[in-house]
């Protein structure tokens, strides 16, 4: 990522595990903020969407670095669109609680 | 209310001269099969082995309507053999050279004319289709000779094309080489699971158009699953701009091998008829009902724009622009732009899949964007529609 430079490379990864962190930690306080009950299963359910995002993010990269671009915009326009659509369905689901 | 009435009736007949004047148009400046313009399409031919020969012919001369005669030279026998054959594809009538020569075997195959979506006919071609039947001696061409199998998501272009080649082979295997080729079998009748889904769907559409039922939440589930199962994603069989103008055109296949577009033009002209509804759109149109389905994920709304009722007239315009000009070039699958194929048959441009998602996108949020801001077909039937409520006022 950073060919010029050995320090960076690790920088930056220690960079995104503590958003990664952050982002975990602080979820289930803005959720409890926005009003929604969690369980088990919403939380199940959280983290496959979150792992399904990875996926289609790092797959569709991945393809693209390595020079297979138009396979890389095709990942991503599919499956970009599939999650925008479970993201949307989730987030119907766990607001559906607060209103009950 | 009056004006605007009396405006819309205007607009209404101006839009009836306009389709019968681009259909006239179009017949006018329609190329015809002349000597010269089949020797334009072959001078054109990538085929370096027909530009060869063509400097090679002293001459062509047209022995039938469908046929031509190649001569070298000098030479007082021709040479070659090349014939004109049509066939009917997906979106019309598609018109095919074949090149024969004198030890009957097929030299090379131009397609001349065609009204075939071209993100269809380019699959069908890349996949080498037409090479299937070059080099073969036409006694190979007895029915139980193994031709290329229809290209996968383009079956009636491919059928189109091997109807338009054996059409065209036939005649001169019967009368150059006394090679008995029958014409082709007249095709079953087509009648499966994609027909019954939408009889039931046309069903349950007149149904609930008379009758109440406290179920009709459950049943428009069922009907939204069907038709997006059944008629997108097995049948791939939308109504689109290109079969209503191939159907002005006069484009009207064989009922054996279409039933199923009989099916859907009878219950839409029926439901329009009888009640003035328009049951395609409301319950059969696999993209609509996908639309909707997204909608129900997304608790979609219907914006609340001022200028809604421009952006209706804007629809209904590009839909009549979009036929008018179909109907001057003869060709309706040229001004289509549907972007269903790239749904159900995964079939399209670059532009079009960008489209696509842009427009599933919306639809979680706004109520079917697709049909109230752009499809073509909606104002086509709503024109239809029209008419009843004009002409034929209750």
């Amino acid at each position: 990522m950073f060919p010029h430079s050995t320090i960076l490379g690790p920088l930056f990864w220690i960079a995104m595990g503590l958003l990664y962190f952050f982002m975990f930690i602080s979820a289930r306080y803005w959720l409890k903020d926005f009003g929604i009950t969690m369980n088990k299963r919403k939380w199940l359910l959280v983290a496959f969407y979150f792992i399904f995002i990875n996926l289609t993010i790092g797959g569709a990269f991945t393809l693209i670095g390595e020079d297979e671009f138009r396979a890389g915009v095709y990942f991503l326009g599919i499956f970009g669109v599939i999650s925008i659509i479970l993201g949307v369905s989730l987030w119907r689901y766990l607001i559906a609680s607060k209103k009950a | 209310m009056n004006s605007t009435n009396r405006i819309e009736k205007f607009i209404w007949v101006l839009s009836a001269v306009l389709i019968i004047a681009a259909w006239f148009a179009g017949r006018y400046i329609e190329e015809k099969s002349s000597l010269e313009h089949i020797k334009e399409k072959l001078s054109k031919s990538s085929l370096e082995h027909i530009k060869e020969k063509l400097s090679n012919y002293a001459e062509i001369k047209q022995s039938t309507p469908n046929s031509f005669l190649a001569f070298k030279k000098g030479l007082r026998n021709p040479i070659a053999f090349i014939t004109k054959g049509e066939g009917i594809g997906y979106g019309g009538e598609l018109s095919i050279l074949v090149e024969v020569d004198t030890i009957a075997h097929v030299q090379s195959i131009t397609l001349i004319n065609q009204k075939e979506t071209h993100s269809f006919l380019k699959k069908v071609l890349n996949k080498g289709f037409l090479d299937g039947y070059k080099k073969l001696n036409l006694k190979q061409f007895i029915d139980n000779y193994n031709f290329p199998d229809a290209v996968s998501g383009a079956t009636y272009t491919s059928r189109g094309i091997h109807q338009a080649i054996m059409n065209a082979i036939i005649p001169i295997a019967n009368t150059q080489f006394s090679i008995e080729l029958k014409t082709l079998n007249e095709r079953n009748f087509v009648f499966g699971l994609p027909e019954i889904v939408l009889i039931l769907l046309y069903g349950i559409a007149f149904f609930l158009n008379f009758y109440k039922s406290k179920r009709t939440k459950l049943i428009r589930w069922f009907t939204i699953l069907a038709s997006i199962i059944f008629i997108g994603f097995v049948a791939r069989k939308l109504l689109t701009l290109s079969q209503i103008g191939g159907f002005i055109l006069g484009f009207w296949p064989n009922f054996y091998e279409f039933t199923f577009w009989y099916i859907l033009l009878f219950g839409l002209i029926l439901g329009i008829f009888v009640k003035g509804n328009n049951h395609y759109c409301d319950w059969v149109c696999p993209f609509g009902n996908t639309q909707e389905l997204l909608g129900k994920i997304g608790n979609a709304k219907s914006p609340k724009l001022k200028f809604r009722n421009q952006l209706r007239w804007t629809q209904r315009f590009i839909a009549l622009a979009a036929i008018v000009l179909g109907l001057i070039y003869r060709n309706p699958s040229k001004t289509s732009f549907e972007v269903f194929s790239g749904l159900f048959v995964f079939i399209g441009s670059d532009l079009l899949f960008i489209a696509l998602a842009l427009i599933i996108i919306l639809s979680l949020f706004i109520k079917s964007p697709w049909c109230n801001y752009l499809c073509p077909v909606k104002p086509s039937i709503n024109y239809i529609q029209k008419f009843r409520e004009i002409f034929l006022k209750k």
